[in-house]
């Protein structure tokens, strides 16, 4: 099954079809789009972590020629969108939630301009007490970030996922697995909110067509699970809004939800005409999302001779101020945080909290890396503690084909043995 | 006001406000493919063209002062039917993967070696050090201009070569 063998394009190195555009500079990247007519938009992002929006004064930016719109959540339907849960505003409504969050955008006849009208935007705020440690976000008397989506979405600042609330996980008697256990080891971890910035900002491009649809070019991955959420905005069937996705300049998993789509969606329709929304890389770091910072303590018992007894653990993770994918990467972490081994005892919770930091994205794993760092971490701990070979503690504990996950799924062909013994064989392990 | 110079050899006139950058020409009224936009504060490289055979950040630069001067492109260098070798070292090499920096780098290290076509390895990375690559990181450009380079010396051996073999026959005396 593992034996190597030839292939006609496995093992062989094969030219990539859109190289050569690459290095003669004719692939298109959303920047490189232009269409006659075509706007340019500006955004103006919240100045403050969280605050109510008093007033939105666009009248000096409007009085600029060739400014053609500010478009405010006035301006867009009642819709709220999100991966999970509906809560996340195209325009922010009543407050802002995080520092860059977009509270109004602006259109004009090019770039210079619009910069020029966003910076005579008068947004006046009244700050309200802000929460950035979701642990601090889950005590009582913490500012309740979402007042609206309450019993629905959220209680209080966490994020309500499944019917239990929080993502729990039990297995065996962990109780009755420490009391067999002859070490223990309890520590903590954290992992911190890491950007994933592509060099390649977020950027869209909207355009109408003949036929009363729109057709949006986005710098995202996967575009057209965003279609459902600019029609919505747009008021129209998604029969009508036409995805595309050019060349995309990295994404590393911050493309890979909804961005600035809906909003440039929303300014062509207002204006009709093609409408193009580019932020910068410093927009792009204050609007876009970061990896999901992770707080973990872990429980880990063990036999003398290494085997794995019991383990307990509980994480708490911080979305940023809005849903987004925040879920579906926990629900990851709850069936990764015991890693690839065989624990018969296990215990534990993940929650999900709201904080007025930016909304957590994808990065690099979907949840995986984080849970990972803190049990490997542990694991070597666990060695020194039992003055046992790294290397043999995980091959004593690891998945064997033919037994079952935590989570019931049954282990056909992990190849993990295979995979440590070529590491080791690699890195020169223990020479 | 009016802007004239010389985009890839040919002379170009355009209407500009005083405040526009040279990237904002390039992208917004000459519609060049190649050149990126991204930070637009001179972090990234992905803006970067020649300019009178100087690498700059095109977003940092106002258009107004390059009048008469001359700005090089990717464009400038060849098209997938005639690759210039310096695009073909970064293709073999496989010098990006999303590919959004390379024109960038490409053009930086077009400008390097215009004036000095054998740095060393030091000299080469300083020449790309204005250039930001989130995909593939330093290595595989840095492989694609030393190959260029290496690759370059071989055709100028083979060229000294070929004048030996010319001069030695014409004192021959026209044996040929
Ligand atoms: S866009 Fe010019 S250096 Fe980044
Ligand atoms: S190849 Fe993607 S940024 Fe360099």
């Amino acid at each position: 099954m593992y034996e190597k063998q030839d292939y006609e394009v496995i093992g062989h190195s094969r030219p990539r079809n859109d190289a050569p555009g690459q290095v003669t500079g004719t692939v298109q990247y959303v920047c490189d789009l232009h269409l006659p007519g075509m706007l340019y938009a500006k955004p103006v992002l919240s100045t403050e972590h969280h605050a109510r929006i008093l007033s939105i004064d666009a009248s000096a930016a409007l009085a600029l020629p060739g400014v053609h719109c500010v478009a405010t959540s006035a301006d867009a339907p009642d819709y709220c969108y999100g991966v999970t849960d509906h809560d996340t505003p195209c325009l922010a409504v009543n407050k802002v939630r995080y520092k860059g969050e977009m509270v109004a955008c602006v259109a004009a006849e090019s770039y210079a301009l619009a910069c020029k009208a966003a910076s005579l935007v008068k947004v006046e705020y009244e700050r309200l007490p802000a929460v950035f440690d979701p642990r601090d976000a889950l005590k009582p008397g913490a500012p309740v970030i979402h007042d609206e989506c309450q019993g629905t979405s959220y209680e209080g600042n966490l994020l309500l996922a499944g019917p239990g609330k929080t993502l729990k996980l039990r297995v065996g008697d962990v109780d009755k697995g420490f009391a067999e256990s002859d070490v223990i080891l309890e520590r903590e971890f954290c992992t911190n909110p890491q950007k994933p910035l592509p060099i390649e900002p977020f950027a869209t491009l909207a355009a109408p067509d003949d036929e009363g649809g729109l057709t949006v070019w986005s710098t995202q991955q996967c575009v057209f699970g965003i279609a459902e959420h600019v029609a919505s905005i747009v008021q129209l069937p998604m029969s009508k809004v036409r995805m595309v996705a050019p060349a995309v300049g990295g994404g590393f998993g911050e493309k890979n939800q909804v961005g600035t789509e809906p909003v440039t969606a929303l300014l062509a329709k207002l204006t009709n005409r093609p409408v193009k929304l580019e932020l910068t890389t410093e927009e792009s770091l204050m609007f876009t999302g970061t990896k999901h910072p992770m707080y973990f303590t872990y429980k880990l018992g063990a036999k003398r001779d290494g085997t794995l007894v019991a383990l307990k653990w509980d994480c708490v993770t911080g979305c940023g101020a809005y849903s987004s994918v925040a879920k579906l990467i926990s629900g990851k972490v709850a069936f990764w945080g015991a890693g690839p081994y065989l624990i018969p005892n296990q215990w534990s919770d993940v929650k999900i909290a709201c904080t007025n930091k930016q909304i957590g994205s994808a990065m690099r794993g979907f949840g995986m890396g984080q849970p990972t760092f803190a049990l490997e971490v542990l694991m070597d701990m666990l060695a020194e503690e039992l003055g046992m070979d790294p290397l043999e503690l995980r091959k004593k504990n690891m998945f064997r084909d033919g037994e079952h996950m935590s989570t019931g799924q049954a282990i056909r062909a992990s190849g993990i043995g295979l995979c440590l013994d070529k590491v080791a064989e690699a890195s020169g392990w223990g020479k | 006001m009016k802007l004239t110079f010389f985009l890839n050899g040919r002379e170009v006139t355009c209407d500009i406000s005083p405040e526009m950058t040279l990237l904002t020409v390039l992208k917004e009224l000459l519609h060049v493919n190649s050149v990126k936009r991204a930070c637009l504060q001179g972090e990234c490289g992905a803006c970067t063209v020649i300019v009178d055979g100087d690498a700059m950040n095109s977003c940092l630069i106002l258009a107004a002062t390059v009048g008469g001067k001359h700005v090089e492109t990717l464009e400038s260098l060849g098209d997938s039917q005639h690759m210039h070798p310096l695009q073909k070292a970064f293709l073999d090499t496989g010098a990006f993967q999303c590919g959004f920096c390379t024109p960038g780098f490409i053009m930086s290290a077009k400008a390097l070696l215009d004036k000095n076509p054998h740095p060393t390895e030091e000299e080469i990375r300083y020449g790309l050090s204005g250039n930001l690559c989130r995909c593939t990181g330093y290595v595989k450009p840095l492989e694609a201009v030393k190959a260029y380079v290496a690759a370059q010396s071989d055709i100028k051996v083979n060229e000294d070569a070929v004048q030996a073999v010319k001069a030695a026959a014409e004192q021959m005396g026209g044996a040929h």
